[in-house]
């Protein structure tokens, strides 16, 4: 019984270890690069397409966020590392958005004012 | 008696002490056997999944929480806070846009490029965005070759990373110069537009720039001390990787300047 919880203890920490220590082998890179070139292409396309403007602008945006995931993900391996780096990295960015949220306000109230004022100035 | 020993437990998770010790590259000798242990009893008694017990694991103990080496460690910390900064330049550029009056000049028609007499929109950045993706792609291989200690091939993509991004840096520099004298684009007025354009662009792009170019720089020494056996006499491939990530980080930023500033 002992032996038995030794050992599956070492298979445990074994597996722990290959684990952080993973690199997926060179296909995998050769296929994260050839997908961010077709992505690329499909986001210049979209751009010379005629196409409606909001569309365009939520396709590219999907598309871009694909393309960071497969970035950070496979080419800067954080999919391969552990979680508590992968949250350390990952949420603090996140603030920018409350940044955006609060200067799209500030733009919409400055246009606000330029628009009210003759639209003036720059 | 056999399955549980709450004393050898209490040891393990209070103290930790082989955690603590472990030198910087060490890895497989990372736990002491104890902490073996408590990990397999928190496996039996536990319903979550494996990374998220680890993740708990790593944060509740009086230990390094994210068991990477310091170099890298660094590098995370200051992609993060560039990733700040190129976000807050982001969110300014935003927000200028957001706030003008004036009409917003069309990039595609800004961007285009006349190659035997035809106007190919945008042309030029789409290329420089296949080229800035493809050296990412050599620097995957080269950190790839670079965990199985392979000398020369890793030198070589290193290189030949430097290389296309130097490439990228003349493409930019081309197109600063063709934006600048023929189309009279300049960081204080914009002809066709807003003048919160060419403020947005050149300070989206010369920062990026900058990047890339410093990027290229670092690139070159990490090539330089990989094929001089730096790596192979240390025994560590690890600042191979680190400016991997760098310049992965570059190609990252690019990829929202190219969706925000160009195609938006």
């Amino acid at each position: 019984m002992a032996q038995a919880h030794s050992a599956q203890t070492t298979h445990q920490v074994e597996a722990d270890a290959h684990e952080e220590h993973k690199h997926p082998p060179i296909n995998t890179y050769l296929k994260v690069w050839g997908i961010l070139f077709v992505m690329s292409a499909l986001l210049y396309f979209s751009d010379i397409a005629e196409m409606n403007t909001a569309l365009k602008r939520f396709l590219a945006t999907t598309f871009s966020l694909v393309k960071a995931g497969f970035i950070v993900s496979y080419f800067m391996h954080l999919k391969f590392e552990r979680l508590s780096l992968i949250y350390a990295i990952l949420l603090p960015p996140l603030l920018l958005l409350a940044l955006a949220g609060i200067l799209a306000a500030e733009g919409q109230y400055i246009l606000g004012l330029r628009t009210l004022f003759g639209g003036g100035g720059p | 008696m056999t399955r549980s020993v709450p004393d050898d437990r209490l040891q393990g998770a209070d103290v930790d002490q082989g955690t603590r010790r472990q030198p910087e590259s060490g890895g497989k000798q990372r736990m002491d056997h104890e902490s073996q242990a408590m990990q397999e009893r928190e496996r039996q008694a536990s319903f979550l999944p494996q990374r998220l017990r680890q993740l708990i694991r790593d944060l509740i103990g009086d230990k390094r929480v994210f068991q990477v080496s310091w170099g890298k460690a660094m590098m995370w910390i200051f992609l993060v806070s560039d990733a700040f900064v190129f976000g807050s330049f982001l969110v300014g550029y935003l927000a200028a846009r957001m706030s003008t009056v004036v009409e917003w000049p069309d990039t595609s028609e800004v961007f285009a490029l006349s190659v035997f007499g035809a106007d190919l929109p945008l042309i030029l950045i789409a290329i420089m965005t296949f080229v800035l993706i493809s050296s990412s792609g050599t620097m995957a291989i080269a950190v790839n070759y670079a965990y199985k200690g392979d000398r020369v091939k890793t030198a070589l993509f290193v290189t030949l990373t430097a290389l296309i991004g130097g490439t990228f840096v003349l493409m930019q520099a081309f197109e600063w110069t063709a934006l600048i004298l023929d189309k009279g684009v300049v960081p204080w007025h914009t002809p066709m537009g807003a003048d919160q354009f060419g403020a947005s662009f050149f300070m989206l792009t010369g920062f990026h720039g900058l990047h890339v170019t410093v990027g290229v720089i670092y690139l070159s020494i990490i090539a330089a001390q990989a094929g001089r056996g730096v790596y192979d006499r240390t025994g560590n491939y690890e600042r191979v990787e680190i400016a991997g990530l760098y310049w992965h980080f570059v190609d990252l930023v690019w990829v929202f300047i190219f969706n925000f500033f160009y195609l938006w």
